[in-house]
């Protein structure tokens, strides 16, 4: 079975080889748009794995309408390769730990064009600051409440030994629940992590209710 | 001379060929009319068999994977499965094509010159199979357009602005489900079928009973998922109409509990055997309607798939595997907490004489739904032994092999059924293998026959659970809705409850149900999945876990040869089950949308 599946790949490798210097039908995109998700001017963070946060570009005048997705990054960023036009970029309801509204952001693309694509969150997380003391890592951060009807469900303290740190990638969560707005901290003992990892990152994220993704804080912290 | 005789010959030749036979006015053998089809009842029982084999949808032994999706069973042959999330178009159905075939039959029927009996029988079967289809749609897409019993003929140039309809909202889509079955009901024979392969009477007012269940708990339930609604109501269901909703599934389901032919399969004293033969033999007393299978022609390889190693008939095995989530779930019998016993308070292991002494005084409908260690199977015992526990120097090492490896002075080291955390083929990952729908006949595991076991659809026993909670809902006494629950715990062999909340039917359904296509379905209209497969690591509910139990190799100290049992994440369900809010409901295909820009979105879409 293996064996038959690499002669094809080599076969097909092989066509492909003989053959690349065909010409397309299509041109491929090469203008970029680059940009970040902020909330008053500051990146939003979000769980930058598992394509789990997305916005959609569109854009009017053709037959159908079809959208393009664009995944957010962990830090906020994000990138598209597109063909030059004018584009409609909007928020996908569920997707992101902010509001969706009607609004769209209008982007004129010529080459290439860098925005700030500005949402309302339910909460805003800032002044993120990590400490660690002896094993235990100690988390402290300002929360506060955007909107009444939105209740938090739990915060986290995460620990990763990869970049990509976020309540579906973690090694180890300390999480402090019933807290809707104010300064607080959270401590975690992480000495088995210290001493069996080469490398440790550690990250906040907020669980709102009813919203599938959390709010994270944009710098990750490189505990080790 | 010679020349004459060719002339001749070519002249009768010719003569021949053009005789009086109308060569090209005959009539099709192969294409045949209306007419002679809606006039034969042979040709109407091929044709509404063909509707019958497109129906499977969601989870069934068509299709094994399937039923590796929850937090049922998981993959288990070859390397590790990393799918992380519930696709966006999970088990969606949107067969219109399928939806026109059915209204073609119906106004067919409706014109044939059979008897009166015949013909309504054959149009409640094929409206059933639409009621059937709608129900499919709608509980994976929400409402959806209702065609009716209409059929469009497009010819060139015709305005296809009439063809595209709206969707509809899921309250009336379910409504539509609903006022069919009552009507079909009547239109269809109140007998047994067959192997319970054709609808009846029983089987529409079970569409009928479990559409308004889903609809109820829907409407109930939708105010956990805020986010999750349309502005037209393609998504979600009003509370105000959760009332109207329960009542229909409960006196529904009670007219089948009182008056169908049907009852609860009680026919072996056994009652892990019974549980077994009521679902997986097609003896069973209780089942209203099952795709059913048989040989040659008509079988699957469910069997050959997921058999287990020591009693296949073929290479195949292991395919999926039951993980330990769900035989935990299982409860015991005087204990509700179903968790095994495998270490002390202090973290010792616990040492069992007999590998099956674990699973002792466990709900015997365990032994009916999944092989666990020392339990018997095709009449040999099925052990798993994932290795061994020595003694060296003091301190306990664990030896494990190539399945069916032995070595001095162990004995067997890992056993052939496993289980292993290789990535080697048909090769047993968990501990456990599936006996519900699994066909005891050595010749069923084979590739070249498959096998015949049916996939049950309805049963009396969702009847008693659909019962049990529309009258929970409804607030009826907690005698009668625990009478109900305990109507199947008694069969199964379980201690019987006094008091009934929504939990124990949640806890009834997942282990009565279990691979029966019922589990993602609750989940989603008790609008409870997103908590229970929350997707976070080490999350007891959404990661799989697996058993793997050792033997003791200690020589002259009293555990010598006993077993230990360790509980440790399955090894190839690489990521916990992640259910998000736009799993609710599927996604509709762009090229859906794009051919009818009446469509709406779905949420998160």
């Amino acid at each position: 079975m293996k064996r038959t599946g690499n002669s094809m790949l080599y076969i097909f490798l092989l066509g492909v080889c003989m053959w690349s210097c065909g010409k397309d039908n299509y041109q491929a995109p090469e203008s970029t748009l680059t940009g970040t998700v902020v909330y008053q001017g500051e990146p939003v963070g979000v769980r930058g794995s598992n394509q789990s946060v997305r916005l959609q570009l569109w854009q009017d005048g053709f037959q159908t309408r079809e959208p393009i997705d664009v995944y957010v990054a962990q830090d906020g960023s994000f990138s598209a390769a597109l063909f030059d036009g004018q584009y409609k970029l909007i928020t996908v309801p569920g997707s992101g730990p902010w509001q969706h509204s009607a609004d769209t952001l209008l982007i004129d693309l010529n080459g290439h064009a860098t925005v700030e694509f500005p949402v309302d969150l339910y909460y805003n997380l800032t002044d993120v600051s990590y400490q660690l003391s002896g094993e235990t890592l100690t988390a402290t951060f300002q929360l506060d409440q955007l909107v009444d009807d939105r209740a938090v469900d739990e915060i986290s303290l995460l620990i990763g030994n990869t970049k990509f740190v976020d309540l579906g990638h973690f090694l180890k969560r300390e999480t402090l629940s019933s807290a809707q707005q104010g300064t607080f901290s959270i401590s975690m003992d992480i000495g088995p992590e210290l001493e069996n990892n080469q490398t440790l990152f550690a990250r906040v994220g907020v669980k709102i209710n009813g919203i599938t993704e959390s709010l994270y804080d944009t710098a990750l912290h490189q505990v080790k | 001379m010679k020349k004459l005789n060719i002339y001749i010959l070519s002249a009768l030749l010719l003569a021949g060929s053009a005789s009086c036979s109308k060569f090209l006015d005959r009539e099709s053998e192969a294409i045949l009319t209306d007419e002679q089809i809606y006039s034969d009842e042979k040709m109407l029982i091929s044709v509404i068999a063909n509707y019958y084999g497109r129906v499977s949808w969601g989870q069934h032994i068509g299709n094994t994977g399937s039923l590796a999706q929850l937090d049922e069973a998981g993959f288990s042959s070859g390397g590790p499965n990393n799918a992380q999330n519930f696709p966006d178009d999970l088990w969606r159905v949107y067969d219109y094509t399928l939806i026109r075939d059915l209204n073609l039959f119906v106004n067919g029927i409706r014109q044939s010159t059979l008897e009166e009996d015949t013909k309504n029988n054959f149009e409640g079967e094929a409206r059933f199979l639409r009621a059937w289809t709608y129900f499919n749609m709608v509980r994976t897409l929400g409402g959806v357009p209702l065609m009716g019993d209409e059929i469009f003929d497009y010819e060139s140039g015709s305005d296809i602005g009439n063809l595209q309809y709206p969707r509809a909202t899921e309250q009336d889509t379910y409504d539509y489900i609903i006022a069919e079955c009552t009507e079909i009901a009547d239109l269809l024979s109140d007998e047994k079928t067959i192997n319970s392969a054709r609808a009846n009477k029983w089987a529409a007012l079970g569409l009928k009973a479990r559409a308004a269940l889903y609809a109820g708990s829907i409407a109930t339930y939708n105010y956990k998922t805020p986010d999750v609604t349309t502005a037209g109501g393609e998504v979600g269901i009003p509370v105000s109409q959760a009332e109207s909703y329960y009542t229909i599934a409960y006196e529904t389901s009670k007219l089948i509990l009182a008056e169908s032919p049907y009852q609860l399969h009680e026919n072996n004293p056994d009652k892990g055997r019974n549980f077994y033969e009521a679902v997986s033999s097609k003896s069973s007393t209780e089942v209203i309607w099952a795709r059913d299978y048989a040989y040659p022609g008509q079988t699957h390889m469910f069997t050959n798939n997921v058999i287990a190693s020591s009693v296949r008939g073929d290479i195949d095995a292991n395919i999926i595997t039951p993980v330990l989530n769900l035989v935990e779930d299982f409860e015991y019998i005087d204990d509700r907490d179903g968790s095994l016993h495998l270490t002390e308070a202090n973290g010792d292991y616990i040492y069992y004489e007999n590998p099956e002494d674990v699973f002792a005084n466990k709900d015997p409908r365990l032994y009916g739904t999944v092989i666990y260690s020392g339990a018997d199977f095709l009449g040999s015992t099925v052990i798993y032994q994932a290795g061994v526990r020595y003694l060296d120097g003091g301190s306990w090492k664990v030896k494990t092999a190539e399945p069916g490896t032995s070595e001095a002075p162990y004995g067997l080291i890992t056993s052939m059924d496993g289980p292993t955390t290789n990535n080697d083929q048909y090769v047993n990952k968990t501990g456990f293998n599936m006996r519900k729908f699994v066909e005891e006949d050595r010749d069923a595991s084979t590739r070249g026959r498959g096998s015949v076991m049916w996939f049950v659809r309805f049963r009396l026993g969702e009847m008693v659970l659909i019962a049990a909670e529309s009258a929970l809902a409804l607030n009826k006494p907690q005698t009668e809705v625990a009478g109900y629950i305990n109507q199947l715990r008694n069969r199964a062999g379980i201690q019987t409850l006094s008091a009934v909340s929504l939990e124990d039917i949640i806890q009834e359904r997942r282990v009565e149900l279990a691979f029966e296509d019922h589990r993602y379905w609750d989940l989603k209209r008790w609008r409870i999945a997103h908590t229970v497969w929350n997707g976070q690591q080490n999350d007891p509910e959404a990661t799989h876990y697996a058993l793997f139990p050792y033997k003791i190799h200690a020589p002259g100290q009293a555990n010598h040869g006993k077993w230990v049992y360790e509980k440790r994440k399955a090894s190839h369900t690489m990521y916990p089950r992640y259910f998000r809010f736009q799993n609710y409901y599927s996604f509709f295909d762009q090229d859906w949308l794009n051919r009818n820009p009446k469509l709406v979105r779905n949420p998160y879409q």
